[in-house]
Parts: structure tokens; sequence; C-alpha cells
């Protein structure tokens, strides 16, 4: 027994006591909740002739409660706000068997198909559940979220920083030279302040020294070395400029290439701003840790290294009290950082919720305006405005208050540090003027890895936040995919056929249940039903935009799911309600299915489509810019552009949904008159709401709360009185009203 | 036949508002189910909606059975103890929400949200996405969080937690 929970060994124990042996459980589930309440477990087992329910009582013994499956009239899942329970109806009486949270819903909406598939003796396949991974196979902690199979675990920080560092490699020869470039240009940093310090003042100024009065060598020398320094970060910006915009351009590609693998409900799950996060800001933030952090931290651990190096060859004492000064700095440092970054988050959180506001007020313009609401939305704009500044003003209050306390403790330390060092110059402690000077700019220079390290923990929080959330796009596998062996088929004919089709978005939502029917090549097959009835799904489910629950979809005597999703979809040409028409031209959104298209052949498709008369009207013709920021359409336009660019694809199935939904009756006729020639060898499925328009079709299905009710020609089904005669009814009862009206 | 014949009569009945008022009376049958007789017409079962379950919890509940509103009950308050106790029961059962009597510690990693609670005595460790879109003020005092399950949990009088649990949450609010 392998699914769907492990029982406890008290539970099996309890079960062997009532002679119901281990060998004969199939199933089982568990539930997480008292009937009134609270966290309470039972368990359900399932043999293939009862139904087990182990409860405990208040005092902590068992009980178990044994339902024979010939007792079981159905078994369902109740949905409540935040809970679930499975319901059964025994001997015609209904009752809650458990209750459980509504996290649990998954695996319980599978314990019961099982049930009813064991009384009904039908067969199981649990085959795919083998593919299923609930947990992470590599440490076995379950997937927090069971929708997206990613372990926070083994994609942990140094799961991510390897990921990094592997895509870091692929261009690691450009790395070295930059990071060559970086540490040669950290070494001279070291000379500076020896050669304008110590050397100036103790060998060229001081009488005595081994350079006296040679004055111009020492600033030509210290030109040299800034004049090199110069060379050195030009060769090193050239380097830069070559390589860093390409590994952002390839960490885009890569991301958008990801993402168009995935399967329709990814988009329909995710906000299109977050997702445009991804591919632009995030990005942009490994971009930022390839280019600079990875040198950084290099060259500023080099540097700490090299500096203490220094200062203790130096001036051993001094540089011992530099040590400490700096730890105790770093210290403090890094406290108030951490209380900042809870300001740093407020304020970010603010500046969310702002454009948020912002962009749902723009979206919305129309609505504002017809409800004169203006002010309305200036008062919310202004509310969260007033937050956004709270939060900036609590963040700017904190950093005053703190951070010049701490640069003035640096400050102080720096004058103690010199006034020690002076005092040891006096005392001629074997420390010169000049070498106190170097000494004193050595330290100085520590300050900058120094505060890059307290900084880092935050920047680094950013990247791989950043990271990961890429690495979740890169690694998320799309639901639909194709199978291993999916069968190529260059031109599909057209004969559909659906078999016992349910399917839920979901669980225990159900959309679709157990339909069935076939649709021939070369007719015309239409579907109607209210709003809600599951007319759309149907056609996701063809266009395996989702795979359905259970049943199966075959076309041309194959399923959808052994074909080739490419070769499916080009066969397939959709007209949805929704009118999406990209950024470009109206050809060349007429062309999106088929670019090789010629122009006579987009003008034919546009003709028979009647978009071609206000095309010409257009500013530009067919080179009118339409989509976002380009010349607006009317709802019946971007229509006719979508059924001309269906008709230029010239699929052997088409789809029409409610694709003349908004058009006048007469653009309607017309409409469907150039479908009607199209139909010769092609099958049309076509959903309306309108029942004129399938007044030409072959055959009708009626769907009505994800059955179907109804199957037969539009003369049939007047004929049956049923639900579409009902329709009809109210239709030529609607226009008739109109009519008289006018 | 269809299963609801489109006439006038059903169309307003549709689109009604109808209070429903003490004369209705409300059973709870033991099982778990409500019935309600309404015009000497018994119903079963009963979904009780609340229409507006954040601000007026007690107000404005919707009474509906198999998918039909049979009324609206204004106000809970309105009715006899004994029928406000049974819808009492009946709101808090389907609106069950586990209360987080104390927050332990909250962590994240990667993109997740690891919250340790204790819910009803016993630890739990809740994980939750996008934290901020996934947590806000159910009423005036207490907060509503959602795991990445959409179960929910409620955590009560958030103001008057202990200061340390109050930070942890309130940087997502």
């Amino acid at each position: 027994m392998k699914y769907f929970v492990t029982l406890p060994e008290q539970i099996y124990s309890f079960l062997e006591n009532h002679g119901i042996s281990q060998q004969e459980i199939r199933y089982t589930a568990k539930a997480d909740l008292a009937p009134d309440g609270g966290f309470s477990d039972s368990y359900l087992a399932l043999s293939p002739q009862t139904l087990y329910l182990v409860t405990a009582d208040s005092s902590g013994s068992l009980k178990l409660k044994t339902i024979p499956l010939s007792e079981v009239e159905d078994i369902w899942i109740e949905r409540l706000v935040n809970t679930a329970r499975l319901l059964i109806k025994q001997n015609g009486r209904k009752r809650a068997l458990c209750r459980f949270a509504s996290g649990g819903i998954r695996i319980m909406d599978r314990f019961r198909d099982r049930v009813m598939k064991l009384k009904q003796q039908e067969p199981i396949d649990d085959s795919r559940l083998e593919d299923e991974e609930i947990r992470c196979p590599k440490c076995g902690l379950p997937y927090p979220d069971q929708r997206r199979k990613v372990c926070p675990k083994c994609n942990g920080r140094f799961g991510v920083v390897r990921r990094l560092l592997s895509i870091y490699m692929e261009y690691k020869w450009y790395g070295l030279a930059m990071l060559a470039g970086i540490l040669i240009s950290t070494g001279f940093s070291f000379v500076t302040p020896y050669v304008g310090n110590q050397l100036l003042l103790d060998e060229v100024l001081a009488a005595g020294g081994q350079f006296y009065g040679q004055v111009l060598w020492i600033v030509l020398l210290m030109l040299g070395i800034r004049l090199f320094g110069v060379v050195l970060s030009m060769a090193y910006g050239c380097l830069s400029a070559h390589i860093a915009p390409r590994m952002y351009r390839n960490l885009r590609l890569k991301v958008f290439e990801a993402m168009q693998r995935q399967s329709l409900d990814y988009f329909t799950n995710r906000q299109t701003g977050s997702l445009i996060t991804r591919i632009n800001d995030d990005t942009w933030t490994i971009y930022v840790f390839f280019v600079d952090m990875v040198q950084l931290v290099v060259v500023n651990t080099v540097t700490i290294a090299g500096l203490l190096g220094i200062l203790f060859s130096m001036q051993s004492l001094l540089a011992l009290l530099v040590t400490v000064f700096t730890l105790i700095t770093t210290m403090i440092m890094r406290y108030f950082i951490g209380r900042h970054r809870k300001y740093f988050k407020k304020s970010n959180n603010a500046v969310r919720k702002l454009r948020s506001i912002t962009s749902d007020v723009f979206n919305g313009q129309r609505v504002v305006k017809a409800f004169a609401k203006e002010n309305t939305e200036i008062s919310r704009f202004a509310s969260a405005n007033q937050r956004l500044f709270d939060a900036e003003f609590a963040q700017a209050k904190h950093s005053n208050r703190y951070f010049p306390f701490v640069r003035f403790l640096t400050k102080t330390g720096f004058s103690s540090l010199f006034f020690i060092g002076a005092v040891l110059v006096v005392s001629g402690y074997n420390l010169t003027l000049g070498a106190l000077t170097a000494f004193v700019a050595y330290a100085d220079m520590l300050q900058g890895p120094v505060d890059f390290f307290l900084n880092f923990s935050q920047w680094w929080s950013g990247c791989v936040d950043a990271s990961s959330r890429i690495f979740e796009v890169l690694d998320s596998k799309p639901k639909i995919h194709d199978r291993p062996n999916a069968k190529s088929v260059a031109l599909l004919k057209g004969d559909i056929s659906l078999k016992n089709v349910s399917f839920e978005y979901d669980v225990g939502r159900p959309i679709l249940k157990n339909v069935s029917f076939d649709i021939p090549h070369g007719t015309m097959f239409g579907i109607v039903g209210k709003t809600g009835a599951g007319k759309s799904t149907i056609i996701n489910l063809i266009t395996r935009m989702y795979d359905v629950n259970e049943g199966s979809i075959s076309i041309d005597g194959t399923d959808v799911r052994e074909l080739r999703n490419e070769d499916l979809r080009r066969n397939i040409g959709i007209v949805s309600q929704e009118t999406y028409l990209f950024i470009g031209t109206v050809a060349d959104n007429i062309r999106y299915g088929r670019p090789e298209a010629s122009m006579e052949d987009v003008i034919r498709a546009a003709k028979a489509a009647f978009a071609h008369e206000f095309i010409m009207k257009l500013p530009d013709g067919y080179q009118t810019r339409v989509g976002s920021g380009g010349v607006s359409l009317s709802g019946g336009e971007r229509q006719r552009i979508s059924i001309a660019r269906a008709m230029l694809q010239k699929p052997p199935i088409l789809i029409l949904d409610e694709a003349t939904a908004a058009m006048d009756t007469q653009t309607e006729r017309r409409i469907q008159y150039a479908i009607d020639r199209l139909k010769q060898g092609r099958t049309i499925i076509a959903i309306a709401h309108r029942l004129s328009t399938l007044r030409d079709a072959d055959f009708i299905a009626c769907i009505d709360d994800g059955m179907l009710v109804e199957l037969g020609t539009h003369e049939e089904l007047i004929r049956k009185k049923g639900v579409y005669f009902e329709l009809h009814r109210l239709q030529t009862e609607a226009f008739q009203f109109v009519e008289m009206g006018e | 036949m269809p299963k609801q014949m489109m006439t006038d009569d059903n169309m307003e009945k549709l689109i009604a508002y109808r209070e429903l008022d003490s004369s209705c009376v409300f059973v709870d049958d033991g099982d778990g189910f409500l019935s309600l007789t309404l015009d000497e017409t018994v119903y079963r079962p009963v979904d009780l909606i609340r229409l507006l379950p954040y601000d007026r919890p007690d107000e404005y509940i919707s009474c509906v059975c198999k998918e039909q509103e049979l009324g609206i009950i204004r106000r809970i308050a309105d009715f006899p103890e004994e029928q406000q106790r049974i819808l009492q029961h009946q709101l808090s059962f389907r609106y069950y929400t586990p209360v987080i009597e104390k927050i332990i510690s909250v962590r994240e990693k990667m993109w997740f949200v690891f919250i340790k609670v204790v819910v009803d005595g016993q630890k739990k460790e809740l994980c939750t996405r996008d934290l901020y879109h996934n947590i806000r003020f159910y009423n005036s005092t207490d907060l509503l969080l959602t795991d990445v399950d959409e179960n929910r949990y409620l955590i009560r009088n958030f103001r008057q937690q202990p200061a340390k649990m109050q930070q942890k949450i309130e940087i997502y609010l």
C-alpha cells in the first residue's frame, strides 16, 4: 500500500486488532480536524470491499467505523471557507465522515475517487501517481507548495551560490581578466600612501633623507602611479563593457525562454507585473552580482588582509588599536543596520502599495471618469502616499539618529589614532612623521572594504532572493509538455472525440463532469450553455492548454496527450472572446500564425473576415500600429482581425469562442457567410450565446452545469423542448421585443 | 424538462431581495446539516454564507439551498436565542479558522516565509509565499494569514500580542 499517507503504527495495530490486516488496505487518507473544530487526526483506510474510519474520542481512545462499499451510494467533498469535509450517502442518508483543512483536499479527492472506483469495480490507474513527486527527491522534505515542485532547502542559499557561480564560470576568462585588473589596481593603491606620505615626508623633504630635495622625481613618480591607475581603470572598463551586457542579455533571454515554455496556468496564476520584474529587475540584480560583487568580495578581502599586513609591519601597537576599534565600530554598525532593515522593508512595502494603486487607477480610468470618482482616487492615492512618507520619514529619522553617531565614533577613532601616533613619534618610539601619516592613510583605506562587508549581507540577500526567483522560473517544469514518444503530425484531419471527460481547475470544484461527444471531420459543431457551464473549458482541453483529469480527448484517433503540442496547436486556429492584439501593425497581427503569408493572402483573409473595410480607413492601412500604445480599435474590429488571423492560418480545426460577440447582427451574418465557405473539409467548433450564430451548425451540444444535457441538430433540439428550446425561446422573445420597440 | 424554466416568476425570484425573519425556523439535524422551514416548505441542506465576513460577520448572511438563495438574514440578533445559537454554530463550523496563540519564529527562505506557531496548543510550522499578499487585517484587531495550501489562520488581538511577535510580522503589513 503506497498511497496516500503512512498510517502511524498505533493505527495499524488498532486495525489489526480488529481483524484488518495491512495487506488488505489499498489506500489511506488523513483528516486533521475534529467535527467541531480544533486539530484532531482521524484516518481513513480503504480495502476492496470496505471503508474504515479511525477516530479518537476526547479521552484519546480509538474508535472504528466500518462502512461496506456496497452501502456507499455517493461520496463527495464539500468545500467550506477554510476547511472541507468528506460527505457520504449511505442507505439513503447523507452524513459527514470527516473534516480537514483545505490543504488536504487534493489527497482526499483522490481517495474519494478510488472509493467509488473500487465500489464500482472499475480499473484504477495509479501509474500517474508514480511520476508525481510530493517530496523533494534529494532531501525528502515535502514541497511547501505542491503546485510548484521547488525545494527551498535544497535550493537554499548554498545551492543558489553554487548555481550562480556555475553561470559565472561560463564567463570565467573574462572574469579572471577583470579580477586581475582590479587586483593590480589595488596593489598600486597600496603604494600611493607610502610614496605620497612616508617617502615624501621622511626621504624627500626631511634633511638627511635618502632622496632629499628630489621633489620633481617624487611628483613624477606619483603622477606615474596615478596615470597607470587610470589606464588600468580604462582597460578594466573596456573589458567590463564587453562582457557585462552580454551576461545580462543572455540571462534575460534564458529566463524569457523558460517562461515561454510554461503552461497556461503558470501565467493565469501570476501577476504579469511580477513576471516582468523577474525578467528585468531580478536579472539586473544578478548582473550586478557578476560584474561587481564577485570581484569586490575578492578585492576587498585581499585589501583588508593586505592593509592589516602593512599596518602590523609598520607599527604593531597602533595596528592592534586600529583592529580592535574597527571591530567595535563594525559590531555597532551591524546592530544599527539590522534595525534599519526593518524600516527599509516597510518603506519598500509602502512603495509597492503605491505603485499598485497607481496602476489600478490608470488601468481603470474609464470607470473612474464614468463615475466621476477622480477626487476619491486622489484621496486614495494621497492616503497611500502619506503612508509612504511616514515610512520614509521613519527610515530617515532612524538613519539620522544613529549614523552620524557612528561617523562621529569613527572620526574620534582616527583622531585618537593620530594622537597616540604623535605621542609615539615625539617619544622617539621608532615611528617617523611620514610613517605616521602613511599609517593613518592606510588605516583610512580600511574603511571602504569594511563598509562593503557591512552592507554585503543586504546586497547578498537581495541577490540570493532575485536568483532564487530566477532559478524557480528556470527549474519550473511545465505541466503540459510533450511526452517522450509524442507523435509528430504535419496535418490533422479533424475527427475529434471526447470520452468521459471530467475536469476541474481547483480540486473539489468540477467544471466538466463525464462529458462525451464526437465531432466528425468537416462538420460545424456548436456548443451552447449559460455562462460558467464549461464551454470554454472544452476548448482549453481540446487545445491542450490543460490536461483532462479523467477521460480522454482524441483527434484522428490519437489522444491529444500523445501528440506534439506544437503540431497540435498549429493545426488548430482559435478565435476567442478576449481578443489580444500584439504590438505591431495590423498586417503583423493577421500574419501571426503564418508569418510567411503574402500580402495578397493577408488582404484576402481580411476581406473574408470583413475587416478590410475598416482597415482601409485606418491612418496607415495595414501598417497601422495596433496593440498597447497603438491605435485603439473597437471590440468588433479587434475580433475581425482575430478572425482574419485564424482564416489566414487555414487550420483543419477552427474554434470560434464567442467570436462574433462584439459584432452587430449584420456583420455577424457576413462573418457567418465567410465561415460557411471555410467549412469545406474543415472542422469548426463554435461557442455562442447568440443561437442565431449556430443556425447552420451540423450538431449542437448543450452544456449545463458541466454536463452534456442535449445533443442534436437545431431542429431535433427544438422538437425536444428541453434546455436548447428554452434558450431559443428566450432569445426569440427578446428579439421580438426589440422589433416592437423599434 | 430543463432544470429551471426561465419564466417571469423565476426571474423575479432570482433578483428579489428577501430578508428572512424570525418566522422561519432553522434546525440543526445533528448530522452537520442545517434545514430551514420557510413558507411551510422544508429546505435541506442549507448553507449560510457571510456576505460581509470581515466587517459584519453577524449581519447579511445569505441562506442557500442547492445553489438557490432562499433569503438573507439581516441580523442574527433579530432571531430568538435558540435560533441564534444554531446559526452561530453553523457559521463557526463553516468559517472555522484556527487561532494562532503564539508566534515562535519567522524565517524567510528563498521566496517562502516559514512561521513556527502554536495553534490549538500544538506547534506547527506554516509556510506561505509572498507574505505581503497573504496577511491582512481581518477586522480592526485580528490578522488573517493564508498559507501555501490556502489554509487560513487567525492572530487575535494582534496589537496586544507581545512586542517581539508584533515586530516579526509588522514588516509585512
